[in-house]
């Protein structure tokens, strides 16, 4: 009867912990809006990851929301694809030749530029499931920082923050993608590596 | 924990607040010409201090959700909450047939401060000192406890008196100004974290914010009654309307936009205890 008991505090302890851990995952997923002083429509720059991100599609604004993952992170045998979704679809950044094991190894981003007019690098626009690879005349994406979150000392996200901005065109109409700025996490989650 | 000597600049600048007070209370009593004028009493009051905590402690914003204008959301959920009481000894001088009342004297102000998670679970705090990961602690409260020892200077104006009971106990209302100001006697602060490992960081995340203001001062109003028995003794209740604390950083967990409370006294004329020949 007292190695049941023992079991039981032991399944319990472990219950706790486990609960403990995914209501931290679940909070540290959660959106923190806090406007720009400059552009109030746009998330003001942060690396906290705060899983925000915004920039100014000509005047409107394109920002994440609370009811949509922000970011999602999809590794292909070449190829990493950055995905950042709001209301108005996602905009995804193609880096190539980059092919990160797991979230902990985007820490290779950190300070890097990429110069968006390069054909290998691809950017693609996707609204009403529709996709359009953009033709950029001029654009840059950098990762200002890229570093691990942790909680009381242990590991549970990468933290991705950077800028952005490009001019391109959308159905035709020439369009400038400025002020764009994006503080993310990503986890287990919003991970995916396609073998 | 830190440990606080005064300041002799703030030392000597108390003497004189306390010698003034005092000084100034004698000469309105001679002028008040009957000792009857003359009361001296003891005041009990309690309240709490209105605000958001404060930005010094790097938090992580994201406990509440709340609709925004495009359906994002940026509300706080951390909370400061900041309460006081004090007790203090009162003496009074009344002028003009007891229309209007000075008071002074010591007070001892006692404030009990607490930064948690309106969810009742913890909060992230930043270590700022992690220059390669976003690194946070998490924290279930941060209390602070600080006492201030404080001369206060309050004048009151009587709008209605009547013996409306019987003719030996006489029922006022009055409105009354104050200000006070004071020094830090006394200050700790701790830090609850959610897993007891993590305890041995209290130190690092109490340094990471500045000490609370030696010097305490406030500006404050407040709505009364009175009722006065035969022998002149005075019990009197008061509401603080929402008021200011003049000082900044008086306290390091909120950063107070007002305070309000209560405060009860009762007054006895100096003739019970000095005999006039």
């Amino acid at each position: 009867m007292k190695q049941y008991a023992f079991l039981l505090f032991i399944v319990c302890t472990a219950l706790f912990f486990f609960a403990c851990s995914k209501s931290d995952e679940y909070r540290l997923s959660g959106s923190v809006f806090i406007p720009d002083e400059d552009f109030p429509e746009l998330p003001k720059y942060s690396e906290w990851g705060y899983n925000t991100f915004g920039a100014y599609i000509d005047r409107t604004p394109f920002v994440s929301d609370n009811y949509t993952m922000p970011v999602k992170i999809i590794v292909e045998s070449d190829t990493c694809r950055i995905g950042f979704s709001g209301k108005m679809g996602t905009l995804t950044f193609h880096l190539p030749d980059f092919v990160p094991e797991n979230y902990s190894d985007l820490l290779a981003l950190n300070g890097k530029s990429y110069p968006l007019i390069q054909s290998s690098c691809m950017v693609t626009f996707t609204n009403n499931e529709e996709t359009d690879t953009l033709n950029i005349t001029e654009g840059t994406l950098t990762f200002k920082r890229v570093q691990k979150l942790l909680v009381d000392k242990k590991e549970m996200k990468s933290v991705l923050s950077g800028t952005f901005s490009m001019k391109t065109s959308i159905n035709g109409e020439p369009v400038s993608i400025g002020n764009g700025r994006f503080d993310v996490t990503v986890g287990e989650i919003n991970f995916f590596k396609n073998e | 924990m830190k440990t606080w000597t005064f300041n002799p600049y703030l030392r000597n600048h108390m003497k004189k607040l306390i010698w003034m007070s005092i000084f100034s209370v004698v000469i309105s009593g001679a002028y008040a010409q009957k000792t009857s004028n003359f009361k001296i009493g003891v005041e009990f009051g309690q309240g709490s201090v209105e605000g958001d905590y404060s930005d010094k402690w790097n938090i992580r914003q994201d406990l509440i959700t709340s609709l925004y204008d495009h359906g994002l959301f940026s509300s706080r959920a951390a909370y400061a909450q900041s309460d006081f009481f004090y007790w203090g000894i009162k003496p009074q001088v009344s002028l003009w047939n007891d229309r209007v009342n000075l008071y002074s004297g010591l007070r001892f102000t006692m404030f009990d401060s607490n930064l948690g998670d309106r969810n009742g679970t913890n909060f992230f705090y930043l270590r700022t000192t992690n220059p390669d990961a976003v690194e946070f602690y998490k924290i279930f409260l941060i209390k602070e406890e600080t006492a201030y020892l404080s001369v206060p200077l309050e004048m009151s104006y009587t709008i209605f008196h009547s013996n409306i009971l019987t003719p030996n106990i006489t029922v006022s209302f009055y409105g009354k100004a104050g200000m006070e100001i004071g020094l830090s006697i006394f200050s700790k602060r701790n830090v609850n974290f959610v897993s007891t490992t993590m305890q041995s960081h209290e130190h690092e995340v109490l340094n990471s914010v500045e000490q609370p203001n030696k010097l305490y001062s406030t500006l404050y109003g407040a709505l009364g009654g009175q009722l006065t028995i035969g022998n002149g003794i005075q019990f009197n209740v008061e509401g603080i309307i929402p008021s200011q604390i003049l000082t900044k950083n008086h306290n390091s967990i909120i950063e107070p936009d007002t305070f309000s409370g209560v405060q009860l006294s009762v007054q006895f004329p100096l003739s019970m205890f000095i005999k006039n020949n």
